[in-house]
């Protein structure tokens, strides 16, 4: 069976799509047969493969983000743990009279 | 009588907003974008928390119990958004074409050797995890929301449908934008500079 060579763009289209889903079997030998004769497209593959396991890690390391040196606003700050005071005594509030209904 | 105690002994709620307040304030501010958004959705959490603290069973460190907490609140908040913009696929579809398609980054990498073949002596580069933020910064704000909700925080494709209001193929085309010009701001900013040889 004769299967047309992919362009470049295509094929990177192709992968990146086959990172979020499953691709048809006839597209994925003719991503593999680009893939096997051209390195542009080998790195493109294996730089955004990278790329996820670095993003993965993201969350651990959001302490080095330069914006997130600003952090929380201290008024932003006491107008939560105000609301948490009186969650609270709310609560406390309602155990106390679950309590004394028993 | 355990079912009784008012706190759990495991955490403390009056210490929440000092320890982590700021940390997910960062992780909400880089999926939202939005300073009182992010301030909001992180109290949302803090009292989501407080009404469930009994379910705190300190199996997890209470930083990553309330960081799930905190994504379930970014989701709906997201969602919400979603809704009021009420953005229809039609509209997607122009604005996805307008934007330009960013293939301009494909095509001109070529630095296979400067490029490791595995990250991990990354992971504790402060200067490169810098440098990753300040890339995710550049990108546009729809390609940011799904690319963060997809390869930052691993949600199936189809959920970020749901959250963000797009069909799966304008999806795959944001994430594959995304994705080169993430690859293109790191190759310049970092791997053609060799930083990680």
């Amino acid at each position: 069976m004769f299967v047309d060579r992919l362009k470049c763009n295509e094929a990177q289209e192709l992968a990146s799509l086959w990172m979020d889903q499953q691709i048809p079997l006839l597209k994925r030998i003719r991503l593999n047969i680009h893939l096997l004769l051209c390195d542009m497209c080998r790195n493109y593959v294996r730089h955004i493969l990278l790329i996820r396991q670095i993003a993965r890690q993201a969350i651990h390391k959001i302490d080095f983000w330069e914006d997130s040196k600003i952090g929380m606003t201290a008024l932003a700050k006491e107008r939560i743990k105000r609301k948490l005071k009186g969650l609270s005594v709310e609560r406390g509030a309602e155990n106390s009279h679950r309590k004394d209904s028993l | 009588m355990k079912d009784q105690e008012p706190i759990s002994k495991k955490t403390d709620p009056n210490q929440w907003i000092d320890r982590y307040g700021n940390l997910l304030y960062r992780f909400a501010l880089l999926r939202l974008r939005n300073s009182e958004w992010a301030e909001e959705v992180v109290q949302e959490t803090f009292v989501a928390a407080l009404k469930g603290i009994r379910s705190f069973e300190g199996k997890s460190s209470e930083s990553t119990w309330l960081v799930g907490i905190l994504k379930h609140k970014i989701i709906d908040w997201l969602r919400k958004i979603q809704e009021q913009k009420n953005m229809g696929s039609l509209e997607e579809a122009e604005t996805l074409s307008a934007e330009g398609s960013g293939e301009q980054f494909n095509l001109d990498i070529r630095h296979k050797n400067s490029w490791p073949k595995t990250p991990e002596r990354l992971f504790e580069d402060k200067e490169f995890w810098s440098t990753f933020y300040k890339c995710l910064e550049t990108l546009p704000e729809r390609y940011r929301t799904v690319y963060v909700l997809r390869e930052v925080d691993g949600l199936e494709s189809e959920e970020i449908c749901k959250i963000v209001g797009v069909t799966k193929t304008n999806l795959w085309v944001l994430l594959h934008r995304a994705r080169n010009q993430i690859r293109h701001c790191l190759a310049v900013k970092w791997f053609d500079q060799s930083k990680s040889n």
